[in-house]
């Protein structure tokens, strides 16, 4: 009787049998043979430059073995690693300046043509590959919104839960969302308190007492109907509640639970209604189905997901919060499953207050500057950046990202951009005009427009007393190009700290970076971009001096483009709009998701990437192909372990 | 929250109707199971230093005495062992490249090696303290408390491809499942003794108990619907809510052993502290409180998350605590560690002060503790996990003598885990890599 058929309505069974089994491939085909040039001229490129330290040996550095790659297909496969290969063909981070011999300009060209090619390329007959995402425990900000949209009530879980452990970057992802005993019994406390708030609060009447004692549905006078009990109206409520609360059409047996609470309740209330159904809340609260984002294993390999738990995902996506009657609507009549209604149901959610969650759950975690919460700046130098500031800084990105999202703005947007909204803490440390409140600012200075220039991450990507040359080209690297350097080897950290060098001068200083070929490689990628930033200080106000010295902001990337200042910089990373929306797109997806984008998810982003860009990097397309996408809307069945 | 769901005249009230016990269990009369411990509790709790220390101001000095760092213990040191050389082998890359600073400390306390993941199948191993409590924790109303100042890791990737689970937590119930800490001195405080200024009345704790009995009951009920629906990583997530469900009706069950009252040298506090050393003196008077009302007999606590970076303004220290770990051999930055390192001491001092000043039946509850201080990074320039700073505070209710200097050089870690472990009588052959004892 558990199948998951009998979970959902038969309407929504209906559709999910007929209406969408055909939809894609449920047994992906495998590549035909490939029969591409990849082992008449990259495969020996490869076993002279590469297979050395990145071949069959048993630990091949950084885990990488290019020998296992035998097919143009294959580069595609494996999106990620080949993008990597890449990037460090073209910027000569490989092979080592130090190992010989160093390959020919023409060979590095061929080398990197082929890879450019193969990835450009959309396989139509590649394998699809959904992905698997495991039952998501609520996040704080989830559970927040939830029990804001199920019962009306305003509880802030930051101050009682524990918190939420990040994985990829983000603190939605369901393999990291574990449920200790502590989370456990602060759920038993919260939804006391809950209930207790739900049963007296002004939206009451709406959200849980849809129909009661002496209300309008109680037959009239008269009428043969036997009188409704107490009991039935309680049924009547806990039926929508229920269904609202977990996300689904709710079963028989679990309202005949529901209402053994009720009656306990009664019992203990001296039969008053209202009070009678804070019970059955507090139970609705700690039920797996609602703590848990529940989606049932199918029977293929890799299913469709049924339509209410296609409502849950997309609600947990753009608002962090459960999906509203109109979803749910749809959810139970199967008609969310096509597409045309889907990407109206997309678009309606995106233009709804509610939409906001995305900005601001979001942007933070993507730019990486929660830590910005933290952070203690040296308050000898910098006065100004208290806790107050620190929140505005990331206040200004998130609404910035709103104004993205609203006005459905190009994605590029956030790279340059003549707007930004600033308070009157902000624009003290822009020099801008204005005070009071957040208020939306047109920029005429083109030092500042865009995620780039912005306080919160010029602030983030320093340490507390100084700028960071290093940590901001990482980010550069990590957030903007997609392209993010390994980490450190190990004894890095020595030259780095070398007391000689550290009396150096900065750019001396940096320039050790290049002695040693074990740092070099990355940071002739990191340096020079943090160099093009050293004019905003280590809270991101804009400087000509630092320490009575003019700011030296020149540099070189290794590519050869040259640059002076952030205004040259930022029309070059301009410039690298397919890798900034790739990478973006791997971003958004991972939150969508709540997973982590694996390598087998290369052509999705690819494609997704792909229309976007031809429908003007349109922010509403990315999401609306986000939700569309094949990972979004299939689960792969758990293939075992364990 | 407001009050305590379960108060000792709950379970003397709603002692009947026992509900989702093991059968086992279930069959003993409640005063046998209830039984006080004959004997005097043993305690053992972890406390955890991140980024490593200043060795040189850390190790015995040449002349006898204790070394600068260890100075504020200087009215403890009869019950301080002071260990040196230990380490944690599996927090060494072994083919797994950076991230040290996960796996200090991911390592620490579960001594293996920590599957490099930013998520999906995160994996190390049980922690000492959860094996401890497994064993031990089942005679008291918490069978384990997790106490640090920092939350997780707000965003970003925490160490070079490691999930920030394994920065944010050195207490693992099982291996893929990291026990969160409770970091507000307040909510710790309302969770163990409950809020003074919300007291119920007996009636009303006698409903609450019996409400969330009957909760339960339909919550286990809901799982069982779940369970049949869900694939087996899935089902794990399950099971993990299940274990939180019963730790409830355990205590529940155990609420006779619930101090009505919290000792009377220990106040609710106010709001969150705003400095980080005010912050974990807060957090340790409580648990000193816990173990003197034997609400708990295990606890860790996180000083900071692994690869702290935190300032310290009233040290006059403004340069990050992780920025100055990489000190380079530079005499000014070493001097700042030292300085940290010997701030935390101090503040560890308070704790044992704590339980110093409270007399049990055989000596102070110091006597009757082991209490680890210490890290799995040891210089934290070199990334070292070898000769670990560790000390052991507390007799072990007279089974370790202290006031010594212990060289144990190239001893894993856990080899003193175990020894530990025995103490507390918790059967365990091995432990992470060694399943030999450390001499004590």
């Amino acid at each position: 009787m558990f199948s998951r058929a009998s979970v959902y309505s038969s309407g929504a069974f209906i559709a999910l049998i007929f209406g969408t089994f055909g939809a894609a491939p449920l047994h992906p085909q495998a590549a035909p043979a490939s029969t591409d040039s990849y082992a008449a001229k990259i495969q020996p490129l490869l076993g002279k430059y590469c297979y050395k330290c990145h071949g069959p040996q048993l630990k091949p550095k950084a885990d990488l073995n290019l020998s296992k790659f035998s097919s143009e297909a294959s580069i595609r496969e494996n999106r990620k690693i080949w993008k990597g290969v890449l990037t460090k063909t073209l910027v000569k981070e490989m092979p080592p300046d130090d190992f010989q011999p160093q390959p020919t300009q023409e060979e590095r060209d061929t080398l990197s043509r082929f890879i450019e090619a193969a990835l450009d390329k959309v396989d139509p007959g590649a394998p699809k590959v959904a992905g698997r995402v495991v039952s998501h425990r609520l996040n704080r900000i989830e559970y927040k919104n939830t029990i804001r949209d199920l019962l009306g009530v305003d509880f802030n879980p930051f101050n009682d839960f524990p918190h939420d452990d990040v994985g990829y970057g983000f603190d939605n992802i369901g393999d990291v969302l574990s449920m200790p005993p502590l989370l456990l019994e602060k759920y038993v406390a919260a939804a006391r308190k809950i209930a207790e708030q739900a049963v007296t609060g002004k939206e009451k009447d709406r959200l849980i007492f849809t129909s009661k004692p002496g209300g309008a549905a109680e037959p009239a006078a008269g009428s043969a109907a036997k009188p409704k009990t107490n009991r039935d109206f309680a049924k009547d409520c806990l039926t929508k509640l229920g269904t609202r609360a977990f996300r689904r059409t709710i079963q028989s047996d679990e309202i005949e639970r529901l209402l053994k609470l009720y009656d306990v309740g009664e019992k203990m209330e001296g039969g008053d209604f209202e009070k009678s159904m804070k019970l059955p809340i507090r139970g609705l609260l700690i039920s797996p189905f609602f703590l848990l984002r529940v989606e049932a294993e199918g029977f293929a390999d890799t299913y469709p997901l049924a339509p209410f738990e296609l409502a849950s995902r997309l609600s947990y996506f753009l608002w962090s919060s459960m999906p509203d009657d109109e979803l749910l609507d749809l959810a139970k009549t199967g008609k969310l499953l096509n597409n045309a209604v889907l990407e109206a149901q997309t678009l309606r959610m995106l233009k709804d207050p509610k939409g906001f969650a995305l900005a601001d759950n979001f942007t933070p975690q993507w730019l990486q500057i929660r830590r910005l919460e933290d952070m203690k700046f040296d308050s000898a130098r910098y006065p100004s950046a208290d806790a107050g500031l620190r929140k505005d800084m990331i206040q200004e990105t998130v609404l910035f990202f709103d104004a993205v999202m609203k006005e459905d703005l190009s994605i590029l947007t956030f790279l340059d951009a003549d707007f930004t909204f600033v308070n009157e803490k902000l624009a003290q440390l822009y020099g801008l005009a204005g005070g009071g409140s957040f208020q939306k600012v047109k920029l005429s200075d083109p030092r500042r427009g865009g995620v780039l220039t912005m306080a919160a991450v010029l602030a983030a990507t320093s340490d507390p007393d100084r700028t960071s040359l290093v940590k901001r080209g990482k980010w550069v690297l990590e957030t903007i190009l997609s392209t993010p350097p390994p980490p450190p080897v190990p004894d890095a950290a020595n030259l780095k700290d070398d007391p000689e060098v550290a009396r150096l001068p900065l750019r001396e200083r940096m320039e050790k970076h290049r002695t040693d070929p074990n740092c070099a490689s990355c940071h002739k990628r990191m340096d020079p971009i943090g160099f093009g930033f050293e004019n905003y200080d280590a809270i991101g106000a804009w400087r000509d001096q630092d320490q009575g010295k003019p700011v030296d902001s020149a540099a070189e990337l290794p590519d050869g483009k040259k640059f002076n200042g952030p205004i040259e910089l930022k029309k070059i990373l301009k410039e690298k709009k397919g890798e900034f929306l790739e990478g973006f797109t791997e971003k958004l997806l991972t939150y969508a998701l709540g997973r982590g984008v694996e390598p087998f998810d290369g052509p999705v982003v690819k494609s997704i990437s792909d229309t976007v860009a031809k429908k003007d990097y349109k922010f509403s397309s990315l999401v609306t192909e986000i939700v569309k996408s094949y990972p979004f809307m299939y689960r792969q069945k758990d293939r075992g372990k364990k | 929250m407001s009050r305590n769901l379960i108060t000792r005249r709950t379970m003397l009230r709603g002692a009947g109707a026992a509900i989702g016990l093991p059968f086992l269990e279930a069959m003993f009369p409640r005063t046998l199971l209830a039984a006080p411990a004959a004997k005097v509790p043993v305690r053992a709790a972890f406390f955890y230093i991140p980024v490593g220390m200043n060795m040189e101001a850390w190790r015995p000095p040449k002349t006898p005495g204790l070394p600068e760092t260890l100075a504020p213990l200087k009215a403890f040191a009869g019950s301080i062992c002071h260990i040196t050389g230990l380490q944690q082998k599996n927090a060494e890359g072994l083919g797994d490249g950076a991230g040290d600073h996960a796996r200090d400390g991911a390592v620490y306390l579960t001594g293996m090696h920590p599957k490099k993941t930013d998520g999906k199948d995160i994996n190390v191993g049980v922690s000492v303290d959860q094996v401890i409590a497994q064993q031990v924790g089942g005679d008291t109303r918490f069978p384990s408390l997790e106490i640090g100042t920092d939350g997780g890791a707000q965003s970003g990737n925490c160490d070079s491809g490691y999930s920030c689970a394994y920065s944010s937590n050195i207490s693992w119930r099982t291996a893929n499942q990291p026990n969160a800490k409770e970091t507000s001195p307040r909510n710790l405080f309302i969770r163990l003794f409950g809020d003074p200024k919300a007291r119920a009345s007996e009636a009303e704790i006698a409903r609450e108990a019996s409400y969330t009995r009957s909760i339960l009951d339909m919550v286990n009920e809901d799982s069982k619907r779940l369970r049949a629906r869900l694939g087996t990583s899935d089902q794990g997530k399950l099971d993990e809510y299940l274990e939180g469900v019963r730790a409830i009706e355990k205590q529940i069950q155990g609420a006779e052993k619930m101090a009505a009252n919290p000792p009377p040298n220990i106040e609710l506090p106010s709001g969150a502290p705003g400095d980080h050393g005010e912050h974990i003196k807060l957090l340790a008077a409580i648990l000193a409180a816990a173990f003197q009302t034997d609400s708990t007999r295990v606890a860790t606590f996180m000083l900071a998350n692994s690869g702290s970076n935190k300032t310290f303004p009233s040290l006059g220290i403004s340069e990050g605590h992780h920025t100055l770990s990489h000190h380079a051999g530079d005499k000014n930055k070493l001097e700042k560690i030292k300085k940290i390192d010997k701030h935390y001491i101090e503040l560890f001092a308070t704790f044992l002060e704590k339980l110093q000043a409270v007399k049990e039946e055989k000596g102070t509850i110091l006597d009757n503790s082991m209490i680890v201080y210490g890290g799995a990074l040891s210089d934290g320039n070199r990334h070292n996990h070898d000769d670990l700073p560790i000390l052991l505070a507390g007799k072990g209710g007279g089974t370790v003598a202290g006031g010594r200097f212990l060289k144990m050089q190239g001893q894993p870690l856990n080899s003193l885990f175990l020894s530990i472990m025995d103490r507390l009588k918790v059967k365990v052959v091995q432990f992470g890599d060694t399943a030999k004892r450390a001499a004590l």
